[in-house]
């Protein structure tokens, strides 16, 4: 009776795994596009019909782990779709994974499950380099993905990114990374209220603050000017960095960030670099501040959507898209972001970060234009990769002319190498204002630095406490924040020089 | 053709080494896992990560740097540590004197068969059991500013002008209250399911004798319940101590730590301080001053508790 038990038992079981696993791991119908490159579970390959018995057992995997953010797949599936159609060797499995800047050090380190590239956000690879955990690619960057006739990626990368590309490992300067996207910030605008209430798009800081108060009494404090996504940090920056590059210009912004010493945090006069950054939070107080606040009917109302300080990013772009805030600081890749909550016909559109009235455009000359287009994303090669010669053919191949065109067309961004945009390409109105911010600014520009201090985290943008905070609450203004953290910073800079032994 | 004889082995010797594979595995553990782990870890504390551009990415010795770096930062106005370490001891003092406190009286009172107890025992008992990612956002969601349920009753009530401008979650006045109020919620029931097993143990005899000689409702629970459920509260208390080194997903998953690190606790601080350098050091150094001061606590507690609550055989 026992062993009769038994063997009903392990058939259900055998029945009951079969059943259920089977199912669990189906996998997906594969899609062929028009030269028969097939994309099936994440797997991009070719089988070459002019070779007998093609198959992927005859191919090298390139493994590319990328953060599937605000940009999304569709870029690189096409690029990878192109790759393995010209280069039948190879297949790629892509690995999209929104996280994979926060985990990816591990594999670094470890090996296991290592992908051949990496795709992550901005963050701090300086220490990965030094570590000896990423390849050097050089090489790349000393190919010639055009043909020889064409030019070598490096005379074709940004001079800014081409710097923030090299470390100094064991007294030999090598490029690293490669950078992803040239991001454009600024304010992004809900054209159809816009269009509706005839708002005009603000050039200056004045303007902007008249519109604030415009909105308020033209849709009678229902919509607020501004929301921001207050729990997710970096987003201020977007305006407040524009408005300092416009108070102090790009070198004195650039000597700041290489902390020669404590005084590059003096703001008291012109000439310092620290004074652009005062001013900057001055601006930010007239739009973000507690007194920042329009009337209508005798009510006050903030130029913010209360409760911005709790909300995330998407969070505060669902409120921008409900109709809840006519602008928001953001950057180019909102619009793919959103894509898929956006309601039919919403029509958002980017205005670049207002001048600064007396500033920028004083007696009588032009206004110079800054695009700050925060720290870049990028790309690596693992050193215990598997496929590194794969890796570098293909990171070399992106930065083809027709490749960087259709990386644009696809994510509406610009990465930061010398290429004609697209111009027959049909950009929806977003994509074409951010397009023309970053063609069209005097410069593009985002922080970067060298210093051990800054490396070493003693110093940083803002030290003390987050100036954003204490404005918006009316706890500090931007002079007491710019005075308490230059004192904080002239009593500590000996001890930090010699707790990184450079003194 | 040469025999092979069999080797025979002792009884003894089998014994040895079956001994010896059962071990094997554990003492493999310990030793990696524990020994190696915290030794390695006092290492780190006394290293940094070379930066020089001669570097090759070593941690090199740096001495008593890193613990200076912190005694540096707890006498800054600035110290996101400071605040760390003040927020770990309001979590300690919520959970051992007012969650543990409610949580033997609820237990009475849920043995007691107050009126709906077993409804109760399902309201305190729920937020236990449910993942803490699935508690932390539905009470987001209901203090959110935007679609939250908590600001249009207060609203509704005329008390709009509480409801802070920046959310509750990340205004500096609230946030940390927030906290405090969802370790309170989530936290209110988890003591109760021990509590109520150590209830149930104590003899019917014995509270039938307290009530002859004419003991109420809570003397009854002070002079026989609480004495004799004491080694169960002992031992909850010694984990409500724990909480000061260990918690730190509730405040990581509800602000982050923000707004301005108001919300940060110990290890929050050491899981941010690795997570944002990529570096182990000063989380190391974290770890070993929290071991240094939390041993002797724990310990000293320990003993302060066994005389309060001496073991009962019954």
């Amino acid at each position: 009776m026992k062993s009769k038990c038994a063997k009903i038992f392990c058939v259900a079981a055998a029945w009951l795994f079969c059943g259920i696993f089977p199912s669990c791991g189906g996998g997906s119908e594969p899609i062929v596009d028009e030269k028969g490159v097939i994309i099936q579970d994440n797997q991009v390959y070719y089988l070459d019909p002019d070779v007998e018995g093609d198959s992927l057992e005859n191919k090298t995997r390139i493994k590319i782990t990328f953060a599937e953010t605000g940009f999304g797949r569709t870029w690189l599936e096409n690029a990878a779709k192109t790759f393995v159609y010209e280069n039948s060797e190879y297949w790629i499995y892509l690995d999209g994974d929104p996280e994979v800047t926060t985990g990816f050090t591990n594999k670094l380190e470890t090996g296991a499950a290592i992908a051949d590239i990496y795709m992550v956000l901005a963050s701090n690879w300086y220490d990965l380099a030094l570590k000896g955990w990423i390849e050097p690619i050089d090489d790349v960057y000393d190919s010639k993905p055009d043909g020889e006739s064409g030019k070598t990626v490096r005379e074709k990368t940004d001079e800014v990114f081409l710097e923030y590309s090299k470390a100094t490992v064991r007294n030999e300067t090598k490029s690293y990374v490669l950078p992803w996207n040239e991001n454009v910030t600024g304010i992004v605008y809900n054209a159809d209220m816009f269009e509706e209430y005839g708002w005009e798009i603000p050039e200056t800081m004045d303007e902007m603050v008249a519109l604030c108060n415009q909105i308020i009494s033209d849709t009678k404090g229902e919509v607020s000017p501004f929301v921001y996504p207050g729990s997710v940090g970096g987003y201020f920056d977007f305006l407040v960095n524009n408005w300092w590059l416009q108070v102090s210009g790009v070198e004195k912004v650039q000597e700041f960030f290489d902390f020669g010493s404590a005084d590059v945090f003096n703001y008291r006069n012109a000439e310092d670099p620290s004074y652009g950054k005062l001013v900057a939070l001055n601006q930010f107080n007239r739009l973000f501040g507690n007194k920042a606040t329009g009337t209508y009917n005798g009510e006050e109302y903030s130029y913010t959507l209360s409760g911005s300080a709790s909300k995330n990013h998407l969070q505060a772009q669902q409120s921008f898209i409900r109709g809840e805030a006519a602008m928001i600081p953001n950057g180019g890749w909102m619009e793919c972001e959103m894509t898929n909550s956006l309601p039919d016909g919403f029509t958002m559109r980017m205005m670049r970060t207002p001048y600064i009235d007396d500033v920028s455009g004083k007696d009588g000359q032009e206004y110079i234009s800054y695009n700050y287009s925060a720290q870049p994303d990028y790309m690596l090669i693992p050193s215990k990769a598997n496929n590194i010669e794969g890796a570098k053919k293909f990171l070399s191949f992106l930065q083809r002319d027709d490749i960087l065109k259709q990386y644009t067309r696809d994510t509406g961004s610009a990465r930061p190498f010398e290429y004609e945009l697209d111009s027959s390409f049909d950009y929806t109105d977003f994509t074409d204002d951010c397009l023309e911010i970053w063609e069209n600014s005097d410069y593009n520009y985002f922080e970067q630095s060298k210093s051990a201090l800054w490396l070493n985290g003693k110093v940083k943008l803002y030290n003390t406490v987050s100036p954003f905070t204490r404005i918006r609450s009316g706890e500090m203004t931007p002079a007491v924040f710019c005075g308490t953290e230059y004192n904080y910073v002239k009593e500590n800079w000996d001890i930090w020089l010699s707790e990184i032994g450079a003194n | 053709m040469k025999k092979i004889q069999a080797i025979t082995l002792s009884a003894k010797w089998k014994e040895r080494i079956f001994l010896l594979t059962m071990m094997a595995i554990p003492v493999a553990h310990f030793l990696v896992f524990f020994v190696y782990i915290n030794l390695d870890t006092v290492a780190l504390s006394f290293q940094s990560l070379d930066r020089s551009p001669s570097s090759s990415g070593e941690y090199i010795f740096v001495g008593w740097q890193n613990y200076r770096e912190i005694f540096r930062g707890l006498t800054s106005p600035y110290s996101v540590f400071t605040k760390a370490i003040r927020n770990s001891l309001l979590l300690f003092a919520l959970n051992n004197f007012v969650l543990l406190p409610l949580g033997i009286l609820f237990a009475y009172l849920l043995h007691r068969k107050m009126p709906l107890a077993g409804a109760f025992r399902v309201i305190f008992y729920l937020p236990s059991i449910v993942s803490i990612v699935v508690l932390t956002m539905l009470f987001s969601f209901v203090f959110d500013s935007t679609n939250g349920i908590i600001n249009p009753v207060l609203e509704r009530l005329g008390l709009g002008h509480i409801i802070p401008e920046d959310g509750w979650l990340r205004s500096r006045d609230t946030a940390m209250k927030m906290v405090l109020l969802y370790c309170f919620w989530a936290g209110i029931g988890g003591n109760i399911p021990l509590l109520s097993g150590a209830i149930q143990r104590i003899p019917e005899e014995l509270r039938e004798a307290g009530r002859l000689d004419g003991v109420g409702f809570f003397g009854e629970l002070w002079h026989i319940v609480i004495p004799l459920i004491g080694t169960t509260v002992s031992t909850l208390y010694m984990f409500g101590t724990t909480v000061i080194f260990t918690i730190f997903l509730q405040p990581k998953l509800l602000t982050g730590g923000g707004p301005d690190g108001e919300t940060y606790t110990i290890a929050l601080y050491i899981v941010e301080s690795i997570r944002e350098s990529g570096e182990l050091t000063m989380g190391a150094t974290v770890g070993i001053l929290c071991a240094l001061i939390g041993t002797p606590i724990v310990a000293i507690t320990k003993r302060l508790l066994e005389k309060i609550f001496p073991t009962y055989e019954y």
